[in-house]
């Protein structure tokens, strides 16, 4: 028996490829043969979050607060997710009440498959029901005092199973590998040989095709872009990116990459900068010290770090 | 592109919030419900190691006890915010036990084992019901124990209150036991009492802090009080060459005290674990213990862990192997039990664990020798010492 990560000289990179959070994932990772359970491990953990937090699934955690807010009312959350949503205030608090996670409720008013736009009457309506400072909440004790709202937890949680894969390779003793759910990706460390890897950010308006890459050996990046889900009407396009105070897409910028320590931390900067627009969501960056990569309206690339 | 750039006290709170998500610090907090039940099955064996030069009544049987242990365990959600744990055990225990010390030709303390052999067999049987609510949870255990001599119900309470964030749990906890004991063979020998009881009670505090990520600490502080029949009914002592009932006081007062120290290894996947105990009551025992435990993960699910403890405790005040004494001058209390005597003990064990999938697999062995470090008429000392193997199979099944 091998004691893991005491061992360098037989490390092969192996990789693995599924389905998990609505989007493609792959994971590779330089490994000894032995360790090739680790997959399994990591797998398990993204269904574990997946059927957690997930809006689609009626048993998880996140239903099961919808249906309270549905009505109004209060209820007890568990630990991780009190955890959770202690990080979405911080998030609500850093980014000017941008990154608000009961914005989801103004999916009601957008239907991005009919591509009509909402009527001022009808985006008023469900924009009342939005606000993270609306709802009370200490602890673990969670309280939506008007029925109506929404809780939404798909701008942190695919983003917070990155991260929490990248704690479970560590544990496993895995020190380099990458970790892309969906687009959101976490570098554990370089090649063994010390070279970074290559990250591809892709074109905003070329399905699969990179508009530049960058070499990255530690961190984690994450892009928001207009190209997810979206319609235009007289030119102008209307992204799945809603801002919570106007209710309005996010008009600006076409995507923005952001590079950090964490991947939650890189997500929701790249989500708060879409909805900033250009020269807010530069300034807003370069005073959080993030590397960033921003192709504005005009598919202009500013990339810095 | 690395991130080498200064970190604003923005994006310093942003990470330290982002970093306390379970997922991100690898800690599952402590005080959260199960949300799968999980059942456990093991065996065990446990072998006391003969007495050199012991000897016994009546037949030449020397053999200490053997004990089989069998347990069952099922921890199950109920509901959102709670959980019971519900444990069932089965002893069968046969063997010779220590019954009372001689004088031996050459002035050495003798040990005389009961002759005949002991068969008994304990049912243990307890339920544990607990609540979780915002940053605190309760705990209410029900238990049982019956012996073909004895009969114990015991219910206790524990109260945990998190704090500083989740990363300090205080617990409160209290329990009483009300044991009765009636005696085999009270008929045939005078010195087992027909039917007699004790009550015990604990009252503990304990406080267990994450210093960071990969470094735990829990400290504990415990006093128990003991009343009624204390004594041993088994056994005798030989006061002037009459053997006379195992006597001790009807209270016992004990304060203990625990630390514990909890270091986890992430590039070696290894985590060390320190345990202090130190126990000391009012007739006279004080003792102290120190266990180490290096847990090491494998590759493909496996993982090791060996273990030391040593063990170090003082006679109590009326421990004698045997007593002489002037007419009338026998002190009331006296007891020749190895286990009230002044001794060491060092054991050392392995534990062997694999994964495979649901099902975990536990494989243990643990020998504890009782270091005979006794001059030649240290009469502090028992010659019935223990010597012990213990070997046990788990198997566990997450649902």
């Amino acid at each position: 028996m091998q004691i893991k990560g005491n061992n360098h000289a037989k490390l092969c990179l192996e990789s693995r490829q599924f389905n998990a959070m609505g989007s493609p994932c792959e994971v590779q990772l330089y490994l000894s043969s032995a360790d090739m359970d680790i997959f399994d491990i990591l797998e398990r953990e993204i269904k574990r979050l997946e059927g957690k937090y997930s809006r689609y699934q009626e048993t998880s955690v996140v239903s099961n607060i919808n249906r309270v807010a549905k009505l109004g009312g209060q209820l007890t959350v568990d630990s991780e997710t009190a955890a959770i949503l202690q990080f979405a205030d911080h998030c609500f608090q850093s980014s000017s009440g941008l990154f608000d996670i009961t914005t989801g409720v103004l999916r009601n008013a957008w239907n991005f498959k009919t591509g009509i736009k909402p009527a001022s009457c009808k985006l008023n309506k469900y924009l009342s029901l939005v606000g993270w400072k609306k709802l009370h909440w200490q602890n673990s004790r969670l309280s939506f005092p008007e029925p109506g709202m929404e809780l939404d937890f798909g701008g942190i949680v695919k983003e917070y199973a990155v991260d929490a894969l990248v704690t479970l390779c560590r544990t496993a003793g895995i020190e380099s590998g990458i970790i892309d759910l969906g687009g959101d990706i976490a570098v554990l460390g370089p090649h063994p040989d010390g070279s970074p890897w290559m990250i591809g950010i892709r074109h905003p308006r070329k399905n699969n095709q990179p508009i530049l890459k960058i070499p990255v050996k530690q961190g984690c990046i994450a892009t928001s872009g207009d190209y997810e889900r979206y319609f235009e009407k007289e030119g102008q396009r209307y992204c799945h990116l809603l801002n919570p105070l106007t209710g309005q897409p996010a008009m600006e910028l076409q995507s923005v990459s952001v590079i950090a320590n964490l991947c939650v931390i890189a997500g929701m900067a790249s989500t708060t900068s879409m909805l900033m627009g250009e020269s807010l969501a530069k300034e807003w960056l370069d005073s959080l010290n993030l590397p960033y990569c921003l192709i504005n309206k005009s598919g202009l690339l500013t990339s810095t770090g | 592109m690395a991130i080498t750039k200064k970190i604003t006290p923005t994006l310093a709170a942003l990470t330290a919030s982002a970093a306390a998500m379970p997922g991100i610090s690898g800690f599952a907090s402590a005080a959260s419900p199960i949300t799968e039940p999980r059942i456990s099955i093991s065996t065990s064996s446990y072998q006391e190691q003969a007495i050199d030069g012991i000897r016994t009544t009546g037949t030449d049987n020397a053999d200490r006890y053997d004990i089989e242990v069998g347990q069952f365990q099922l921890v199950a959600p109920m509901g959102d915010n709670a959980e019971i744990d519900f444990r069932l055990a089965k002893d069968r225990m046969s063997g010779a036990s220590p019954w009372f010390v001689v004088e031996g030709a050459d002035g050495e303390p003798v040990q005389v084992m009961s002759g005949a052999t002991i068969d008994d067999e304990r049912k243990d049987a307890s339920l544990e019901y607990k609540h979780f609510n915002d940053s605190s949870a309760i705990s209410v255990i029900l238990g049982i124990s019956s012996e073909n001599d004895y009969l114990s119900h015991n219910i206790g309470v524990v109260v945990d209150q998190e704090l500083n964030n989740n990363n300090t749990t205080v617990s409160v906890g209290y329990s009483f036991s009300d044991d009765n004991i009636t005696a085999t063979d009270s008929e045939l020998f005078f010195s087992r009492p027909e039917k007699e009881n004790k009550s015990v009670q604990l009252l503990s505090l304990n406080v267990s802090h994450a210093v960071n990520k990969n470094l735990a600490f829990q400290t504990g502080l415990s006093y128990e009080v003991q009343k009624g029949f204390l004594s041993d009914p088994y056994k005798l002592v030989m006061v002037n060459n009459i053997p006379l009932a195992d006597s001790r006081p009807d209270s016992r007062y004990a304060l203990i005290y625990v630390a514990n120290l909890r270091q986890y290894f992430p590039k070696s996947t290894a985590a060390l674990k320190i345990d202090y105990r130190y126990y000391a009551d009012n007739w006279g025992i004080d003792s102290h213990t120190l266990s180490l435990i290096w847990h090491q993960n494998l590759t493909n699910n496996w993982s090791v862990a060996p273990m030391v403890r040593y063990y170090k405790q003082n006679e109590a005040d009326f421990f004698a192997n045997y007593l002489v004494t002037a007419e009338n001058q026998a002190s009331i209390h006296h007891s020749s039990d190895y286990r009230l005597s002044k001794f060491d003990a060092v054991s050392y064990g392995l534990t062997l664990t694999k994964q495979i999938g649901r099902m975990g697999i536990e494989l243990s062995a643990e020998q504890y020798e009782s270091t005979d470090s006794r001059k030649p008429g240290d009469s502090r000392t028992s010659p019935g010492l223990v010597d012990f193997s213990l070997v046990s199979l788990s198997a566990s099944y997450e649902f």
